[in-house]
């Protein structure tokens, strides 16, 4: 694929963090109480429900994808570096997939934790 | 034939807070800066969020430890960092993408003619918007 195409995908990526970064910090970090927002038992109760465990999906591989790409464009800017970008490109890309691999093992165990919360 | 003149113009990365910046740049630099902090973030959030899946204290201790007033006014730190890259993407994805007020293309005849007149209110916009958010941040914050 060529760059701009992964730079285009970067924009969207951007586009639709708004939203979902959006949703996120007005309903987890602004609105309620925020004690009981992030209580075991309301933690939980998000972890088991299909439709958040889409949301945060969603938000891993959109986040992660855009903060990536925003990171490598930050450190090939920097002419050393430059030098190996492919070393640079494929360190990124390990780190990212990792996380997301990472990121959705927890989001799947921890649909298993609604009978303990 | 001569070699061309090299001038050492680069300020490399001290071009990011260096030189007699306008007000676009100083948006681009705190554009990178915010993005450099929430990409640090979110790997730190990702582990954090996924102490749930080891029960309910490992969840209660890992909370703690990243609870009271000083994490508190952090995370408003970020909630505004957030909010600045946030708007400010909006605007760079409304001029890159959707090629808003980016003017009439014309000839580059002299006196050359500037789209900074179409773009600035753009910015002071969406500034105006992320302070508006900001504020009902700090309310959101404030009310328990
Ligand atoms: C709230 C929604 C967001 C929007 C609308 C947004 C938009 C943008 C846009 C349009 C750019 C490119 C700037 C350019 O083309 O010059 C950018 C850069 C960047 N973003 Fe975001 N972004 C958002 C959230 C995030 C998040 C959550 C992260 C971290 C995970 C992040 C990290 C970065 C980084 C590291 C850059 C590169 C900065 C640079 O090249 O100087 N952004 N963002």
């Amino acid at each position: 694929m060529k760059e701009s195409r992964f730079w285009f995908l970067f924009l969207i990526a951007g586009l639709v963090l708004f939203l979902l970064l959006g949703y996120h910090i007005v309903f987890i970090h602004l609105l309620g109480n925020y004690e009981a927002n992030i209580s075991f038992q309301s933690v939980a109760s998000r972890s088991v429900s299909p439709a958040y465990a889409v949301f945060y999906l969603l938000f891993l591989v959109f986040a992660l994808y855009h903060g990536f790409y925003g990171l490598r464009t930050i450190l090939l800017e920097i002419e050393a570096l430059a030098r190996h970008h492919r070393t640079v490109t494929a360190i990124l890309v390990v780190l990212g997939v990792g996380l997301f691999v990472y990121g959705t093992w927890a989001l799947f165990a921890a649909m298993k934790i609604g009978a303990v919360g | 034939m001569a070699k061309p003149v090299q001038y050492n113009n680069r300020l490399g990365m001290k071009g990011w807070w260096g030189g007699r910046y306008g007000l676009e740049r100083w948006a681009y630099f705190l554009h990178r800066l915010t993005g450099l902090v929430i990409v640090l973030y979110l790997i730190l959030h990702i582990f954090v969020t996924s102490a749930r899946v080891f029960g309910p204290e490992a969840w209660e201790a890992t909370m703690g430890a990243v609870g009271g007033p000083v994490f508190r006014f952090l995370e408003y730190l970020l909630i505004a960092a957030i909010t600045y890259h946030g708007f400010n993407g909006l605007r760079l994805i409304f001029i890159e993408w959707f090629g808003w007020s980016l003017g009439r293309p014309r000839r580059p005849i002299y006196p050359y003619v500037t789209s900074l007149h179409h773009q600035r209110p753009l910015l002071i916009g969406m500034m105006i918007l992320a302070f508006l958010f900001l504020v009902f941040s700090a309310w959101g914050f404030l009310t328990p």
